[in-house]
């Protein structure tokens, strides 16, 4: 015990490469910082615990993300569906504190395809809004890798999350959200699987990996990646300054919803339809200004 | 809460980029992939910069926690990921994740933290032994599909190879021989040469493959054995059997072999111009009965009217113009003949009778 809290002391004077900033809102990391060596670990780190849930209407392969990420986050406490749609932002609030939890992931379903991410950090911290795109689950990939459950995962960014402030933001929540806690009651030792957060094309992209050592236990180089899974792609559409509501700080300026793109298409459909009946009508009507001239030779062959 | 500032134009203008196929990942297309962007970012979307980094401030751990709290990596993306290369994509991904992992395994090593498991420890994993199992089956049958279109494949190619592989074989095969037949050739000459004598024993060296082609099947047509025939045209020995062939060529002639035949049947103007099958109709029928006695008489009594027969033919040889004479001189002749072999079969039944 005494090598370990020897430990922490010592990283704690590493600094850390996010910006600075003087004062911190969240308790739990006051205490820390001004009495590091009293304080243990994990009673820092309860309040980084996370909160799952969804609404209601989820399809099941939103379902199944919902669970393996519940699988692959030891940190984390899974809740019920939450009904109201009204009040959402209150009784998510709410819901959190009751669990004691410091941030939270809500699963929302939206007309059983559109599922959106809710990523909060909860008494006052900011919250963002994506839409999840190209979900496949564990049990549908069918990847060989597997990893033990509740070891810590090494969370890997692009370095294109520095390239902007909300970026930076998305970044930090990340951290702190899929990062289990160290010293975490339900987490192991070891460190045998690593996220990928990438953004490409304004996404964030989410893959998982396991690390595996077949080579000797020295050589890093021969160290191999397997895939474990989900995939999943994030899109932010908003960045609120509350949790769960407050001021807008960021919107997408690409964003679509998919409730558009679905009416821009039906509209196109619908489009061809009435196209069809206008020229219709148009050629009736042409005709029926034209009319033909009687032909003389129509009779000709009559008698 | 800070000043909204706004920034659209910072974000780089992607153009004409299509993505409607974007992260269409091969399998199971979901309904959820197609993801339309809009190409021009939209003018009056907040971006509050001082908020952002605010809240980051807010939210973000103490400079004095360490590293191994988060256990964060940045890895550098070399180059721009095209997102509708899935192949490029996914190895993006995975190099970004191995030198990551690489990354923090040295800071891991150099904390004097294991990073691996060791061999015996034994705990719950994320996946279940059951689901490993189904990945195993998919694998195994995945394997199994591909060992079964190569064996399909090479199957079909063997089939095509082995006609010329049987044609080079027999091609082999008669150099063997040939080679052979020579080298005994040219032993047998260097025995004459070195003066052996040719005695009598020698007589049955004097075997006849001396041309080379004894071996070989002798090229030489058969009449009336077909060209498999290996039964010494004991197969085709038959009476009726060359009676049978001139039927069949009559036949193929008459109604051919094979094609529309209606065509040939009918009449045209030259047929219909052509007198020749006509005769009259008035010796119709005493060529008939003629043709009909001549071949009794033929396989009957061949012996006694042979010598008249063959004077006949010449007969006929001779003078084929002067039909009618002929025809007299053959029914006389025939009746004489028909008198003659009544009066023998009367002889011969009286003396049987006689005999009884």
């Amino acid at each position: 015990m005494g090598k370990k809290r020897k430990q922490i002391e010592a990283e704690v004077v590493e600094p850390e490469e996010i910006p600075e900033r003087p004062k911190r809102t969240l308790l739990g990391w006051k205490d820390k910082s001004q009495v590091p060596d009293k304080e243990t670990d994990s009673k820092v780190f309860r309040n980084k615990e996370k909160y799952i849930d969804s609404v209601c209407a989820v399809v099941c392969r939103y379902r199944h993300l919902m669970l393996n990420m519940v699988s692959i986050l030891p940190h984390c406490k899974k809740d019920n569906k939450v009904e109201s749609k009204a009040t959402k932002g209150a009784t998510m609030n709410e819901l959190v504190e009751l669990r004691s939890c410091s941030s939270c992931l809500f699963f929302e379903c939206r007309k059983h395809k559109d599922l959106y991410l809710w990523m909060a950090k909860c008494p006052n911290g900011p919250s963002v809004k994506f839409l999840v795109n190209a979900v496949y689950t564990m049990e549908e990939l069918k990847l060989t890798g597997n990893h033990l459950k509740g070891s810590r995962p090494i969370l890997t960014f692009s370095n294109n999350f520095d390239k902007d402030a909300h970026w930076k933001l998305l970044k930090e929540m990340i951290i702190q959200i899929f990062g289990t806690p160290k010293e975490h009651r339900k987490s192991k030792p070891y460190h045998d699987h690593v996220f990928v957060f990438s953004i490409v094309d304004d996404h964030i992209w989410f893959r998982n990996y396991q690390i595996s050592d077949k080579g000797p236990r020295e050589d890093r180089e021969k160290m191999t990646l397997i895939e474990v899974g989900p995939r999943f792609c994030l899109n932010p559409i908003k960045i609120f300054g509350g949790s769960f509501g407050g001021p807008t700080l960021y919107e997408n300026p690409f964003f679509v919803s998919p409730n558009q793109i679905r009416a821009l298409e039906k509209r196109k459909k619908a489009g061809k339809f009435a196209k069809k009946v206008k020229a219709k009508t148009r050629r009736k009507m042409h005709e029926l200004s034209n009319p033909l001239e009687p032909d003389e030779f129509a009779d000709m062959w009559k008698e | 809460m800070g000043i909204f500032d706004k920034e659209p134009v910072m974000f780089e203008e992607d153009g004409e980029e299509d993505r409607d196929e974007e992260a269409s990942e091969s399998e199971s297309g979901s309904e959820e992939d197609e993801d339309v962007k809009l190409t021009e970012p939209s003018k009056n979307s907040i971006y509050n910069r001082d908020g952002l980094l605010d809240k980051l401030g807010d939210i973000c751990w103490p400079e004095n926690a360490g590293w191994i709290h988060g256990l964060s990596i940045d890895v550098n993306q070399e180059q721009e990921v095209d997102v509708n290369d899935d192949l490029t994509r996914e190895a993006a991904f995975v190099m970004q994740a191995l030198e990551g992992t690489k990354e923090a395994f040295e800071k891991l090593k150099s904390m004097k933290i294991n990073c691996f498991r060791p061999a015996d420890y034994y705990a719950e994993m994320v996946k279940t032994d059951s689901h490993m199992e189904k990945v195993k089956v998919k694998l195994l049958s995945e394997k199994r599909k591909i060992e079964e279109a190569e064996e399909r494949r090479k199957a079909r190619e063997s089939k095509k190879l082995s006609k010329e592989i049987q044609a080079q074989k027999q091609k082999e095969r008669a150099k063997q021989k040939k080679e052979e037949i020579e080298s005994v050739k040219k032993w047998r000459k260097q025995r004459q040469q070195s003066g052996f004598a040719v005695g009598e024993k020698d007589a049955d060296m004097n075997l006849p493959f001396e041309d080379g082609k004894t071996f070989e099947r002798s090229n030489k047509k058969r009449p009336g054995v077909a060209s498999g025939d290996r039964s010494g045209g004991k197969a085709k020995r038959g009476v009726g059997n060359l009676n049978k062939q001139k039927k069949r060529e009559f036949r193929n002639s008459k109604f051919g072999s094979g094609g529309r035949k209606g065509l040939k049947k009918q009449n045209t103007a030259e047929t219909t111009d052509d007198i020749r099958s006509f005769n009259g109709g008035k010796d119709f029928d005493d060529n008939k009965m003629l043709g009909n006695v001549d071949e009794v008489s033929y396989s009957h009594e061949a012996p006694v009217v042979d010598k008249e027969e063959s004077g006949n033919i010449h007969h006929n040889k001779d003078e084929e113009e002067d039909d009618d004479d002929d025809d007299d001189e053959l029914r006389r002749r025939v009746e004489e003949f028909i008198e003659k072999v009544n009066k023998e079969w009367k002889a011969e039944s009286l003396r049987s009778s006689l005999l009884a």
